[in-house]
């Protein structure tokens, strides 16, 4: 059997094995699917640097994978961290630097458009999307993100978070009524 | 659920969540859809949650860069300190291995080379120096007792032995007798480094007519130099032609080997005893093959065969009697295994074994595979 017909799970028995080949198509698999979930969780200028780190720690983690679940879960439970991570050493380096450090860009002007489900598919909506997704609660981000956007099952997204279903539900339901409060002035018209 | 939620359930998040997800049973469905149509405020609510959903969902983020995963890959290797690095495989690292490698090959290119190399005398002998020429300067030149007269410096020393022995071209001292120099001319030849006081069965011939005309001199009179020795005994004991010629009727290697056991010639010291020397070669014979017992021997139990003393062969004889082939099977006592681990395979090869090939046996009606010990 040639490596790209094993199965994510032999994968990562290689790499933990030492094949450092099998973990290279693991990458090469799972890269594009990453790279989305980081580009919603913590915006697209910081996607490839937060996928870089998802996969570095799975690199380093091999060895805690045991196969109960299945491997983009594990990658989805590592991004989950990683998001809640940075945004938590941002909040205590916004905490020291108050005053000093920026980290809320202002929203660019919204685009003239037919509206704002027109406007989201253009480039400009886009990054209005994900600027207001920074303000969203880190802890709410990959669940919002695996529900809707992955369109992943509640029980999935519980077992790969290691979360019970209801909180699961909860961070969900929470984190989509913050999308919605922030997205409010662009739903409106009234986006400065 | 506070008040206004239950006055305006799309005011919740939890309800608007679980209508998105069509979680709602039915008589919840029923209600709300049935709310929705008379109260503006959870229709707007709702609608303002699914169109917010809507660009959250639309607003696809740009693809990943075509390198990621390679930038990824050069970064795991960069930063995972605590896993092997690539090129490391099944816990060897290629690179070291390879070093490794390189220095086995040098190493055993360097045993090989020291191999072929000069040999301790024990093994390597020069090659014999002419025996014909020795003998016709003896037969030519004045009788040794007249040049030790002429020189009295020429005194039977281990000075003659050393040079005889020695491999340069340095001329022989002055003081050094004729017959000792013109020892040292036939020790000259090419001569591979030897260690006088070493015992030496591959030694020049002209080294065994001393040491066997000698035999019968007091022991100690060898070691302190064969060539005064040889100087000091009668010149008709060297002249005695019938032996000579027999000598020299063997074949070459045999000349050459026949038992010299004394270095440097007939500048050599330890001559063999005697007994040794003069004993009858004998052949033990033992078949290889499973045909019964050993054919006799017609033709070969001579002198020819001394220089094999000690030695094994294996021999195939056809069925006239005839040795086919022969290959040495066995170690000389006299020799120590060191010694002959170290004989080179050309010098296996330059082994003349023809006065082997030359025994017959008894003819038979099948080849016979025999191992033979000359004794």
């Amino acid at each position: 059997m040639s490596e790209t017909e094993k199965s994510d799970e032999e994968l990562l028995a290689s790499a933990r094995g030492g094949d450092e080949e099998a973990f290279g198509l693991f990458v090469r698999r799972h890269a594009e699917t990453v790279h989305r979930w980081m580009a919603r969780a913590v915006g697209q200028e910081d996607a490839d640097d937060a996928t870089q780190e998802v996969f570095l720690k799975a690199y380093r983690g091999l060895g805690s994978f045991r196969g109960d679940a299945p491997p983009r879960a594990w990658l989805a439970s590592i991004a989950d961290n990683a998001v809640k991570n940075r945004y938590r050493s941002r909040s205590r380096f916004r905490r020291v630097f108050a005053g000093s450090y920026d980290d809320s860009p202002g929203l660019e002007p919204r685009a003239v458009g037919n509206g704002p489900e027109d406007d989201a598919r253009t480039g400009e909506s886009r990054r209005l999307v994900t600027e207001a997704l920074k303000q969203l609660e880190p802890e709410f981000r990959m669940p919002v993100v695996l529900r809707d956007i992955e369109e992943w099952s509640y029980d999935e997204i519980a077992v790969s978070l290691s979360l019970p279903i209801g909180t699961v539900k909860s961070r969900i339901a929470r984190g989509r009524g913050q999308l919605r409060e922030i997205l409010a002035p662009l739903l409106s018209g009234r986006w400065p | 659920m506070n008040a206004s939620t239950q006055t305006h359930p799309a005011e919740s998040s939890e309800f608007l969540s679980r209508l998105h997800d069509g979680e709602l049973s039915v008589s919840e469905a029923a209600s709300f859809e049935e709310h929705r149509r008379t109260c503006s405020r959870c229709r707007k609510s709702a609608d303002s949650y699914s169109r917010a959903l809507s660009i959250f969902r639309s607003a696809s983020p740009r693809p990943a860069a075509s390198d990621l995963s390679a930038r990824i890959l050069r970064k795991v290797r960069a930063q995972s300190p605590s896993r092997r690095p690539f090129g490391v495989t099944f816990g060897i690292d290629v690179r070291w291995a390879g070093v490794c490698a390189a220095a086995l090959v040098v190493v055993i290119m360097a045993a090989s080379i020291l191999d072929e190399g000069p040999m301790p005398s024990i093994v390597l002998a020069p090659p014999p120096a002419e025996p014909r020429s020795v003998r016709a300067r003896l037969l030519e030149s004045p009788a040794p007792e007249a040049a030790a007269k002429e020189n009295p410096a020429a005194k039977p020393d281990r000075r003659a032995s050393l040079q005889a022995a020695a491999p340069s071209n340095a001329a022989p001292s002055p003081k050094v007798g004729a017959l000792s120099s013109e020892v040292a001319q036939s020790a000259e030849a090419p001569a591979a480094p030897r260690t006088p006081g070493v015992t030496d069965a591959t030694a020049p011939i002209g080294a065994d007519f001393s040491a066997r005309e000698e035999a019968a001199q007091p022991p100690a009179a060898a070691a302190i130099g064969g060539t005064a020795a040889t100087s000091d005994a009668p010149l008709e004991k060297r002249r005695d032609e019938p032996r000579i010629a027999a000598k020299m009727a063997a074949p070459p290697a045999a000349r050459n080997r026949v038992s010299a056991d004394a270095p440097g010639g007939e500048a050599g010291a330890a001559a063999p005893p005697a007994s040794e020397a003069e004993a009858p070669v004998r052949m033990r014979i033992q078949p290889m093959d499973g045909f019964g017992s050993a054919p006799a021997i017609e033709r070969g139990e001579d002198f020819a065969l001394a220089p094999f003393r000690g030695r094994e062969f294996l021999l195939v004889v056809d069925t006239g009697g005839r040795v086919r082939s022969c290959v040495p099977a066995g170690a000389r006592e006299s020799d120590a295994k060191e010694s002959l681990r170290q004989r080179t395979k050309d010098e296996r090869e330059r082994e003349d074994l023809s006065p082997l090939l030359d025994v017959r046996f008894a003819p038979g009606d099948r080849p016979r595979r025999l191992r033979i010990r000359i004794e």
